[in-house]
């Protein structure tokens, strides 16, 4: 065995051979997937878990070459159901009043402070009484979603999509008259 | 109702077909109920991006870590308090008598010792740190004699005089700082103050230290 060289080789894994497709699509949907889990109810710690099972997800589907067609709506459809798996938290950021949200980005005046803070406690209200779906529908379009990614996502045809953004939308103006 | 007015959305989020959206924009041209609806939907849209935005800050602001303002709290504090300690130090230089043989010597093997105030660095050369601390208020009645007071202390007698502050402990109660609750129960600050030959600062480290939580005492 003196003087031999035998070759080294670690078992690596399989997957990471795509991963300049896996970190442009980590780049472009970290920040919208946990905006959207963050409303649907998770906490800022939990929406970082959600998005970083769902990127390792994707990163070994990837790998295993999986379809890359609607990617986007396969990631989301991913974080969804993590999130959907955390039924404790799920759905909890619009089941209570708006607490003491900071709803001024910037020099907010006295009157402006007012203003603001009445038409969120509206909107809030509105918000209150849509559907879990519609909810969902609007937060996901709200993420830059296609009807048709959304339908993907949530399993339902894109026509129905179209519908219940509608009736959401129509909803937030009349309950909350803004 | 209008009949297109169920249609406004998808077409505000170019959901339509191009033969689809043709029309409504006419439609919308001549139309005052769906101009009107179409505002009203921008709008709810509008505010409700902001509404989920506004949620977010507001949950991001709440799962901070709980000891981020308290460490920056406690380091403003230790810098505070280092400033107070470097002005009270500086107007206090004693110049005790010295053994000449022995401050040639150390001045020969010592390089950082400086040519201004050769007693300091004589004594206890490592005594260039020097550490201000706060500690809770049940050790404010105690002496500060508890850390490295033991050879520095003897050198003191044998010279006769007060060569160099080794450890000077400064305790402030948290209380007198903090807000009640801003400062962890167990939690103290130490700022090593590296101190130049002319008694001026040349840095400062900041350390957080745990105290060891006294058992309450149960009855036998």
């Amino acid at each position: 065995m003196s003087g031999e060289t035998l070759p080294l080789r670690l078992p690596l894994p399989r997957f990471g051979t795509r991963e300049g497709e896996a970190t442009a699509l980590y780049r472009e949907l970290r920040k919208p997937l946990l905006r959207y889990l963050m409303c649907l109810g998770l906490s800022s710690d939990e929406a970082q878990d959600v998005v970083q099972d769902a990127f390792v997800s994707l990163q070994r589907h990837l790998a295993a070459g999986g379809p890359q067609e609607n990617i986007r709506s396969w990631l989301y459809r991913v974080a969804h159901n993590h999130a959907r798996n955390r039924q404790t938290s799920y759905d909890r950021r619009f089941s209570a009043p708006l607490g003491e949200v900071d709803t001024m980005s910037e020099a907010p005046t006295p009157e402006r402070v007012v203003l603001e803070k009445e038409r969120f406690r509206r909107l809030g209200k509105a918000i209150r009484l849509l559907s879990e779906r519609e909810r969902e529908c609007l937060l996901l379009r709200g993420g830059g979603l296609r009807y048709r990614e959304i339908g993907e996502v949530l399993g339902i045809p894109t026509s129905t999509v179209s519908d219940t953004v509608e009736r959401a939308i129509k909803k937030l103006a009349e309950n909350s008259n803004v | 109702m209008c009949d297109f007015s169920g249609r406004l959305v998808a077409w505000l989020d170019k959901e339509v077909p191009e033969d689809e959206a043709v029309f409504l924009e006419r439609h919308l041209q001549v139309c005052v109920e769906c101009q009107t609806r179409l505002v009203a939907y921008q709008e709810a849209s509008g505010t409700f991006e902001a509404y989920c935005d506004a949620e977010i800050a507001g949950e991001r602001r709440r799962s901070l870590p709980r000891w981020i303002p308290v460490m920056s709290a406690g380091a403003a504090a230790a810098v505070a308090l280092a400033g107070l300690f470097l002005m009270f130090s500086r107007g206090r230089v004693v110049r005790p008598p010295i053994n000449s043989q022995t401050a040639d010597s150390s001045r020969a093997t010592d390089p950082r010792v400086g040519t201004a105030h050769p007693v300091v660095a004589l004594q206890t050369p490592s005594s260039r740190v020097s550490r201000v601390e706060r500690v809770d208020r049940q050790h404010t009645s105690a002496p500060a004699q508890h850390r490295s007071a033991g050879a520095a202390t003897a050198q003191v007698h044998d010279v006769g005089a007060l060569p160099v502050e080794p450890a000077i402990e400064i305790t402030i109660p948290s209380e007198a700082m903090f807000p009640p609750g801003a400062v962890p129960e167990g939690v103290s600050f130490v700022a090593d103050v590296i101190l130049g030959a002319d008694g001026s600062a040349e840095g400062l480290r900041l350390q957080p230290r745990f105290v060891t939580l006294e058992r309450r005492a149960t009855r036998p």
